[in-house]
């Protein structure tokens, strides 16, 4: 902060007259019975509203028991064979559902921006198709350039985009060379080169495209935000890079808005609402083993499905399940801080996955517990828990 | 005391300089928040949205008076720049009097609305409908405007 910034927060807060007259327009205008009558149909509800309105008007906060509750889980959306072959999207021009996301017109325009923004002019789109995004419920664009460039990007708020310049991989690029300390800084340098601030992102990890770090030539760097050292995996930057030439291979951004919610559930309430639940599904299988740790996820249907109708969810689980078949419950796609409560069962055997009679069971399976509100938010099956170091 | 009283009174006032035009607009946004109370999905957020409401109606009773071409006499000093060289204007500088006066309306509320009501930029992104990056050029853009007429102001000899 620099002396004008101090200078702007002490004289724009000191020299404003508020007329005596306008707290008496607020008072009248939330005690106006003739609009709240026309506006409001049940006099509980209005009460309630009126209430909480009030009170957050005047102290700027609301109490539970009010209308506006902190309850954040919706009944979930279900739907059948969202991702089989019948349900591409062919015409969005016509269709409700694909009301205010781009049209193709405007995704080749925004394809063109991205594409000269990383220095190629002049590059033809040779296909162009809208699609579902199974990762996060979004519609994408998805294109690809006459010189194999592949660019995908979300068609509604442009919170997503992943650009693979496969081009470079034709080029003589394998003798290239670099080292984890000079790759960090040659992509922040690419980052700032096309304009994203890598500032922000605290978390780094570094990975190469062979198992040698000597005999590497293409180099991953992957920058994420982090909240009271938690990563949010919707808030980062992948870039992938040719050490010595510091030409693009690869560049994803994720910018999902994040709810940085409080933490007001402790660990032992989550894990008992997660045990608590399991307990009313009939998994067939021993709890040997509970724990929980803080992580920033995105909501999701999978723990309400899972709990409506286990036997449908464990035979979906299976290889070559027909799409057409397969039952999603979709939900609001938030971002929050949740305990991720993770179950371990004792299913007999040494590996963390089987296939048994009633289709396929995972050793270990994570509740998403919302931190704030304590509901079950989301949930999924894991192969192997991650350990925090 | 009603504390986002203050709030609402200034934020009004970034776009519309006449009391009874401030009053019209803030029952409407009341009145608005109302009706769409079920919206809201997260009450933290309470403020952010309120905000936003109140802009669009105050933008939406500036646009009413420049179509009907009323523009009252205390709006005339809001068009242009004004490099004043009185020395009684140097009590004017850097108050709100002054952000409405130089800065045009886009910069002003970005100014208002991260230095008074404390807004990120992120969050005034969402109350303008800009994106966060754009808002941060226009408020470092607008920040070095003042400068500029602060330091032009000192360079006629006037010490603060």
């Amino acid at each position: 902060m620099d002396e004008l910034d101090k200078r702007l927060y002490r004289e724009l807060n000191s020299k404003i007259e508020i007329p005596s007259e306008f707290k008496t327009v607020i008072q009248e205008s939330l005690n106006t019975d003739k609009e709240k009558k026309k506006v409001l149909g049940y006099p509980i509800r209005k009460v309630a509203i009126i209430a909480s309105i009030s009170l957050v008007l005047s102290v700027g906060i609301v109490y539970a028991g009010t209308a506006i509750t902190n309850k954040i889980w919706k009944e979930p959306e279900k739907t059948i064979g969202f991702y089989s072959e019948e349900n591409n999207i062919t015409d969005i021009s016509e269709n409700k559902k694909y009301e205010g996301i781009m049209s193709e017109k405007q995704a080749r325009e925004n394809a063109k921006k991205i594409l000269e923004k990383f220095g190629y002019k002049n590059e033809k789109i040779k296909s162009i198709e809208l699609q579902n995004y199974p990762d996060n419920y979004d519609v994408i664009w998805c294109i690809e350039t006459e010189n194999n460039i592949f660019l995908s990007f979300d068609a509604g708020d442009g919170k997503y985009l992943s650009v693979t310049f496969n081009n470079i991989l034709h080029k003589d690029i394998k003798n290239y060379r670099t080292t984890k300390e000079d790759a960090e800084i040659t992509a922040k340098e690419l980052c700032k080169k096309y304009g994203y601030d890598s500032t922000k992102y605290d978390d780094l990890k570094i990975s190469t495209n062979l198992l040698s770090e000597s005999d590497s030539y293409i180099w991953y760097v992957d920058f994420k935000r982090t909240y009271d050292g938690i990563v949010n995996p919707y808030e980062s930057i992948n870039i992938g890079f040719i050490p010595e030439i510091n030409e693009l291979y690869r560049f994803t951004i994720y910018d999902i808005e994040y709810d940085n919610n409080p933490v007001d559930i402790d660990k032992e309430k989550a894990i008992e609402t997660a045990i608590n639940n399991e307990n009313k599904i009939d998994i067939g299988y021993k709890i040997i083993n509970t724990s929980a740790s803080l992580d920033i996820v995105r909501m999701n249907g999978d723990a309400y499905f899972r709990s409506m109708d286990y036997s449908k969810y464990k035979r979906q689980l299976e290889q070559n399940y027909p799409p057409e078949d397969y039952i999603e419950f979709r939900t609001e796609a938030l971002v929050r801080k949740v305990w991720k409560v993770t179950i371990e069962y004792d299913i007999g055997e040494t590996k963390n996955r089987i296939v048994d009679k009633d289709g396929v069971m995972y050793r270990f399976y994570a509740y998403y517990i919302d931190a704030t509100t304590g509901e079950i938010i989301g949930g999924t099956p894991i192969l192997k828990p991650y350990i925090k170091q | 005391m009603l504390l986002l009283e203050k709030d609402l009174y200034r934020v009004a006032k970034m776009r519309l300089n006449n009391n009874e035009d401030i009053y019209d607009a803030v029952q409407e946004t009341i009145l608005i928040a109302f009706k769409s109370i079920k919206k809201l999905k997260h009450v933290i957020y309470f403020k952010t949205w309120i905000i936003k409401i109140l802009i669009n109606q105050t933008n939406k009773i500036y646009k009413q008076k420049s179509q009907n071409k009323i523009i009252p006499f205390d709006d005339s000093e809001r068009t242009g720049l004004i490099e004043s060289t009185n020395i009684e204007d140097i009590d004017l500088l850097l108050d709100f009097d002054f952000m409405c006066k130089n800065l045009k309306y886009e910069d002003r509320a970005i100014i208002i609305l991260y230095y008074i009501e404390k807004f990120t930029d992120k969050e005034i992104g969402k109350i303008l409908n800009l994106k966060e990056t754009t808002v941060t050029t226009k408020r470092t853009r607008a920040k070095q405007k003042i400068k500029n007429i602060l330091e032009r102001s000192e360079e006629n000899g006037r010490v603060r």
